[in-house]
């Protein structure tokens, strides 16, 4: 090597240090933190029981898969607002197909569903085929009108929103079977894992491996770092950014299937501050909100945050409106912590 | 000014009494029905109490609606309602303030307005009917009392303490059990929206912290999916008791399924059969107008496993069709 | 047409890459107006001319970055429509663009495959990865060969100084050339050491059989370092001669106007 060394090598920081910049890790910690300080204030540290942490995982599963679809949109510098409405819309199209196919208009009214299994599959694919046609909505016009994705997604919102609402009339699709519900949607697998639990972590493992070991997950991150290099380097970022969103799409329609089970109805009226939600988890899990650095492990611990915050707080009796002030309060806080503490170790 | 409007309701409403009775010896008595959306079952059974009435008395109902509750798609129909010159109108108006100066021009048209389920801020109409919140959540509280037997530890799951008429229920039922009922123990009141998952979080996390909790009581339909699928999903169907409002048949299915222990069911039917009785006697002059209150509550009953099928409370659910 | 005879009396094999009559408009205005190229292999051209004189544009319409309105491109002496970067990229061509082209968020060896990666299978042959232990061993060995030493190619390039970034953009285009290598303006951020090393790679590329295009404003040097010299202005190349020929009085007289063609003869 006969060459000058352009700057003194700088060593990256060790393994240790790595962790302990790492966001994911800070939130574990604050999440563990939470845990424990809630099991010590509780009453016979009922925060602690394994009936309350497996339902806690409950209560989060939607909100962390989408999460989970949001921080591959966030990761290419996109944005999506539209998710908790393609919940909705998927859910109530699933939910019909659903019913439609399990018997007859009388036999389903009498809480008979002669073909359940033909109608749950049907009622699986027409969510999930639903949320991705969204998604590809979503896609075809950011990428085709180069409408910024931000705008085009509160657009769609209120389509889906709308047009659920046409669907249903506004008020929510009845019989659908309460089986699903307790046989699935609030099952526990050895009384511990929910049965929709298993399917995000399923599917969340799918996406940390394609963000992380796959070129489409590498391309995601150059997209959202920058456009042009992506370009220059010969990545088709358009239909890459199209894929993104129906990808996006499709998870939300697991997601509606999801809740159709969990509540054994759909939920035209919900899921309005859904995609905020989903969206505060990926940005306090340590993923920018202008693409190129994203991790999908702080996504799903962020993620339970706020779902910890909600229970500890009624656990230990707090009125509900504190439970507001408090909730707001400490995200920022555990943000603002997460945040110095990285410049320092910079 | 309360005072002027309602003298005027009722000056105007004297008016229709002639203009009534005067139009009735043409032909059959006209009334045009303006609800505040169709498709969904509470409104269908309204429609079906109100055709009932209209065959028994023979008299002519037209019946409205948008497929949403939506001033903007309301207005229309109300507007085209009135072009056909009717006798008299009937609105479950969509907003307390927007259709205010509507129902006047119509009253002052010498047309008889009876308002059902909302209400107006004022009250320029001939009557309103609606559901009595306050007594439904007093009822629902004896419902309670009845299903845990007389003790324990209960959660109310309203929606909002800003909205007045859901937050009534929630009144209504502490009113009753604070009264009451020594032995039962409300925990505060929780308010989830009308967000279904934000009422799951929030009872799973009530039912770890109280293990004594007998009973919850929701004040609206998203509460009660939320509550029922922690209850379900804590292992406790059946022990804890649940109460939620309105009686679709979805709702009915799941009280016999055991998913729910009590209904409060409002009077969908007895608002339209009684609506459409109050504007044909008004019209045939049987009744003042000047007599009447400004609000009229339909009597409500609570539906459990055990009345189901009892007459009166079968006779109150709601239904899909009027077959 | 001048410069395209003088070509032709040009004893050796013909030039790996040429560029005739090249035409871009963009709206109004006239970017390249019938300029043209050519260089051989194992040779450095030097492109020069004024700010807005072209430069940039011609080199991103031979790379594939731009697609031309008129005139043409032939690699080997085959007429060749370059219909994108990766085409260019097939037909062994890397640029180093102005502006690097580097995602601030990715790391050195991310950076240096993008768009390239090595893949491996896992689970039985099942699921591709990416195969990050060759990346990072080919990147940090492409560095070494330029000369450079990041430390660690796991570093974002956000966390590197603006020489750094522009060597791993240099280093890239060399590690992946198999035919020629575009460069505009490789110094620009750079110091004097920096550049020399960068000089030194640019020689070296060529020694090895590589058609190099440097655009720079640093005339002296690139009468130095090039073989030929090609001049644009106005869109249009107004000389393309050996930089031997060619004093620096000449250069500037060409770029900026007036006849210079006779006084270089």
């Amino acid at each position: 090597m006969n060459g000058l060394t352009l700057d003194p090598p700088a060593a990256g920081p060790g393994p240790l240090g790595r962790a302990l910049r790492s966001t994911p890790v800070a939130m574990a910690l604050v999440v563990a933190v939470l845990i424990l300080g809630f099991g010590a204030l509780s009453p016979n540290w009922a925060f602690l029981r394994t009936s309350n942490l497996s339902t806690i995982t409950l209560n989060v599963s939607v909100t962390m898969l989408l999460a989970v679809g949001i921080t591959m949109i966030l990761a290419a510098g996109e944005l999506d607002l539209s998710i908790g409405a393609n919940v909705v819309l998927s859910s109530v199209v699933g939910a019909k197909v659903l019913v439609a196919l399990s018997g007859t208009p009388d036999e389903v009214r009498a809480a008979q569903y002669p073909d359940l299994a033909l109608g749950v599959a049907a009622g699986i694919g027409a969510a999930v085929a639903t949320g991705a046609a969204f998604g590809a909505v979503n896609g075809l016009l950011v990428t085709r009108l180069r409408v910024n994705s931000f705008i085009v997604t509160l657009g769609t919102m209120g389509i889906g929103t709308g047009t659920a609402l046409v669907l249903t009339n506004g008020s929510n699709v009845p019989y659908v079977p309460r089986l699903l519900q307790t046989e699935f949607g609030v099952v526990r697998l050895f009384g511990v894992i929910p049965y929709p639990m298993i399917v995000v972590l399923a599917i969340s493992g799918v996406m940390l491996y394609v963000l992380r070991h796959t070129r489409f997950g590498l391309y995601t991150l150059a997209i959202g770092s920058s456009r042009e290099a992506a370009e220059r380097a010969g990545i088709r970022t358009l239909p890459h950014v199209f894929r993104l969103f129906v990808l996006m799409g499709a998870l939300a329609g697991v997601a509606a299937f999801l809740d159709l089970t969990r509540f054994a109805t759909t939920n035209v009226g919900g899921h309005q501050t859904t995609a905020l939600a989903a969206i505060a988890a990926v940005v306090i899990g340590g993923t920018s909100l202008f693409g190129g650095r994203a991790t999908i492990a702080g996504s799903m611990v962020a993620s339970l945050i706020p779902v910890i915050l909600a229970t500890g707080l009624v656990i230990l009796g707090v009125q509900a409106f504190w439970q507001l002030i408090a909730v707001g309060m400490i995200l920022i806080a555990a943000v603002a912590i997460d945040q110095r503490r990285r410049e320092r170790l910079k | 000014m309360r005072k002027i409007t309602q003298t005027l309701a009722i000056g105007a409403a004297a008016l229709a009494l002639a203009a009534g009775t005067a139009a009735a010896e043409d032909g059959p008595i006209r009334i045009e029905f303006v609800a505040g959306m169709v498709g969904i079952p509470f409104y269908t059974t309204m429609e079906c109490g109100a055709r009932d009435a209209a065959a028994e008395l023979g008299v002519e109902l037209n019946w409205s609606g948008a497929p949403q509750w939506d001033l903007a798609l309301q207005l229309p129909l109300l507007q085209a309602a009135v072009e056909r010159d009717p006798h008299g109108v009937i609105l479950a108006p969509t907003d307390p303030v927007a259709l205010i100066t509507e129902v006047q021009a119509i009253m002052d048209r010498g047309i008889p307005v009876v308002t059902v389920d909302g209400s107006l801020a004022e009250p320029v109409d001939v009557q309103n009917m609606r559901t009595n919140n306050r007594v439904a959540g007093g009822l629902a509280a004896r419902a309670m009392a009845e299903a845990i037997g007389g003790e324990g530890t209960v959660l109310i799951v309203a929606l909002n303490p800003a909205v007045t008429g859901n937050q009534d229920r929630a009144d209504g039922f502490i009113e009753v059990i604070e009264a009451e009922f020594p032995g039962i123990r409300l925990l505060p009141t929780e308010y989830p929206g009308s967000d279904q998952n934000r009422a799951a979080e929030i009872v799973s996390a009530a039912i770890q912290a109280n293990p004594d909790l007998r009973g919850i009581y929701t004040t609206h339909s998203n509460a009660a999916v939320g509550t029922s699928s922690a209850v379900i999903g804590a292992g406790k169907g059946g022990e804890i008791k649940i109460i939620a409002y309105d009686a679709d048949p979805q709702q009915v299915r799941d009280l016999k399924d055991g998913v729910y222990d009590a209904l409060v069911v409002q009077s969908p039917y007895l608002e339209g059969y009684d609506s459409v009785t109050l504007v044909t006697r008004i019209l045939r002059g049987e009744v003042d107008p000047a007599t009447l209150d400004d609000v009229y509550y339909p009597p409500m009953v609570i539906a459990t496993r055990d009345n189901i099928d009892d007459p009166e409370v079968a006779a109150a659910l709601y239904r899909d069709s009027c077959d | 047409m001048r410069q395209i005879e003088r070509l032709a009396e040009m004893p050796e094999a013909g030039p790996a890459i040429e560029a005739v009559g090249i035409e871009k408009r963009f709206g109004h205005i006239r970017a390249l107006d019938g300029a043209s190229l050519a260089v051989r292999s194992g040779e450095v051209l030097a492109l020069i001319g004024d700010n807005g004189a072209g430069k940039s544009t011609l080199t991103k319409i031979i790379c594939g970055a731009l697609a031309p309105d008129g005139g043409e491109l032939r690699f080997w002496g085959r007429p060749t429509a370059v219909a994108s970067i990766r085409h260019a990229q097939d037909l062994g061509v890397e640029t180093v663009y102005q502006d690097l082209a580097l995602a601030p968020d990715l790391s050195v060896a991310e950076n240096m495959f993008l768009g390239r990666e090595p893949l491996m299978r896992r689970l039985g042959g099942l699921v591709p990865a990416l195969d990050r232990r060759a990346m990072r061993a080919r990147a940090a060995e492409a560095l070494a060969g330029v000369g450079i030493s990041l430390g660690s190619v796991d570093r974002t390039v956000r966390e590197l100084s603006g020489g750094q970034r522009q060597a791993i953009a240099v280093a890239r285009a060399v590690m992946w050339a198999r035919s020629a290598i575009l460069m505009d303006e490789p110094t620009a951020a750079l110091g004097t050491r920096q550049t020399a090393i960068v000089y030194d790679t640019i020689r070296s590329a060529a020694d090895r059989g590589l058609a190099v295009v440097v655009i720079s404003h640093d005339i002296p040097k690139m009468l130095s370092l090039a073989d030929r010299i090609a001049i644009l202005r106005q869109g249009r190349t107004v000389a393309q001669e050996r930089a031997a020929d060619l004093t620096l009085a000449q250069v500037v007289t060409l770029m900026l106007g007036g006849n210079g063609r006779e006084e270089a003869a």
